[in-house]
């Protein structure tokens, strides 16, 4: 539905004309984006105002360091190597504070289910479950390598670290989540 | 090659991230071998289970902050002349008070101008066919995007529309051929771009007027709801009256309606 951001420009045409001052623009990125990055923090963090606070600190960041983005680059990886940084500034405020409350709005609680997706909306619960069994850096490995566009030496770029470490990261995610998963399930992997 | 090696390639098959020889390789060993097989379409199942978690949308709060923040960066971007004011108060400073010292200081400017301005001639005559370049370049890009509009494919029509967004300040007749676009092309993908590309151009009264007036003539949801965004966006208060009358209307979708119940309320 994201209908503003059908605008046939890439995102790194319109990141440079945002960068020569044409501030506009980013609301073309915006709508493009924004669900996305919602849901990669929302699917991480398990908070839906945590969440939308971190998707505006990212276009914030974008449009202050927009002369930071280099005309060679990729705007994906630079938006989400903002967003990794966003949220390991999350992380660590909270953890300063102290305060590592729980969710206050899990991500399952949402709606009642009918009765007819129940099965269904079991077994989503289930692999949202063992998603967030996933250690930190594997379960934002684990999303990352879930957009297309981005290469493992993409993924690298955002999250600081080697390639080899990331696909080492993105598929022992793999692997853990599956085994969660039946864990959960009561079924055996092979 | 070996059972383990193939289970290490299988991750990259899920993610699309296999070379296709490997491709090749990994099909050719999974059609065989009933073992690993039955690991793959473990992984695949949880795999393609991580599809079915909803992609949830974020609170219309979240849309509206960041235009808010788009436009209080574009205001202080604005508040950039009173700097130039402020130089001026500086520099008035400098400039003597006896009439003697005014004439002497008045002459030496008049020299160094004249030296100045004899050797920056050629530079200003550069400027000058920049200028006309620029314009040259801007008529050719509305023209284009004026013949493109035209065309009967809409993947030409779509190319038509994105060129428009690259014209700086288009011409009355390529906002008339837009906004003719938005109402009366066939292909809702055309239309929805249309809808965007307009929206840069929202800042003429004359745009406006015609994308309140184009609600009424949408009977595309999708459209309609991208309009309805796009007025609610540009705070557009006179549009209510137009909204008002779309959830009177029978024929409109329940959500469309919804859409723009929401979009009432944040603009009263």
């Amino acid at each position: 539905m994201n209908a503003r951001g059908s605008d046939l420009s890439t995102d790194h045409e319109i990141m440079l004309a945002v960068q020569e001052g044409k501030v506009d623009k980013l609301g073309l990125l915006f709508e493009r984006h924004h669900k996305h990055l919602y849901n990669f923090f929302l699917k991480q963090t398990g908070e839906r105002q945590t969440s939308e606070d971190l998707v505006q600190d990212v276009f914030y960041r974008i449009l202050k360091y927009k002369h930071t983005y280099r005309a060679e680059g990729k705007f994906t990886t630079w938006m989400f190597s903002i967003a990794h940084n966003m949220k390991i500034n999350f992380y660590r405020k909270r953890r300063r504070r102290g305060d590592e409350t729980e969710a206050v709005d899990s991500l399952m609680d949402n709606e009642p289910n009918p009765q007819e997706q129940m099965e269904k909306e079991a077994e989503k619960a289930l692999i949202q479950k063992a998603l967030d069994m996933l250690s930190d850096d594997k379960r934002e490995a684990l999303l990352l390598s879930r957009y297309k566009d981005l290469k493992y030496e993409d993924i690298s770029d955002i999250v600081g670290c080697k390639v080899g470490t990331v696909k080492a990261r993105v598929h022992r995610a793999i692997k853990d989540l599956t085994v969660h998963y039946y864990q959960l399930t009561g079924e055996k992997t092979s | 090659m070996t059972c383990e090696k193939i289970k290490g390639m299988l991750p990259d098959l899920l993610t699309g991230r296999l070379d296709p020889e490997k491709l090749k390789l990994v099909g050719a060993h999974l059609s065989d071998c009933a073992a690993c097989r039955s690991a793959f379409e473990q992984l695949n199942a949880v795999w393609q289970g991580l599809d079915q978690l909803p992609e949830e949308e974020p609170s219309p709060a979240l849309r509206s902050r960041f235009y808010a923040m788009l436009h209080a960066e574009k205001a202080q971007t604005a508040v950039k002349v009173p700097l130039l004011k402020r130089m001026e108060s500086w520099a008035a400073g400098w400039w003597p008070k006896r009439p003697a010292f005014q004439f002497a200081l008045s002459v030496a400017l008049l020299i160094i101008g004249i030296v100045l301005g004899s050797r920056f001639q050629q530079s200003a005559q550069r400027n000058g066919e920049m200028a006309q370049l620029r314009d040259e370049v801007r008529d050719m890009r509305q023209m284009v995007s004026m013949s493109l509009l035209k065309q009967p494919v809409s993947s030409e029509r779509l190319r038509g529309v994105s060129f428009s967004t690259q014209v700086e300040k288009p011409n009355a007749s390529l906002l008339s051929a837009l906004l003719t676009t938005l109402n009366e092309d066939p292909s809702v993908n055309v239309r929805l771009a249309a809808v965007d590309a307009l929206f840069l151009f929202s800042d003429r009264s004359a745009v406006r007027d015609a994308l309140i007036a184009s609600l009424s003539k949408q009977t595309s949801p999708l459209v309609q709801i991208s309009l309805i965004d796009l007025l609610a966006q540009i705070r557009e208060k006179r549009s209510l009256e137009a909204l008002k009358e779309l959830i009177q209307d029978q024929k409109v979708n329940p959500t469309v309606k919804q859409h723009a119940e929401t979009k009432i309320s944040e603009l009263t």
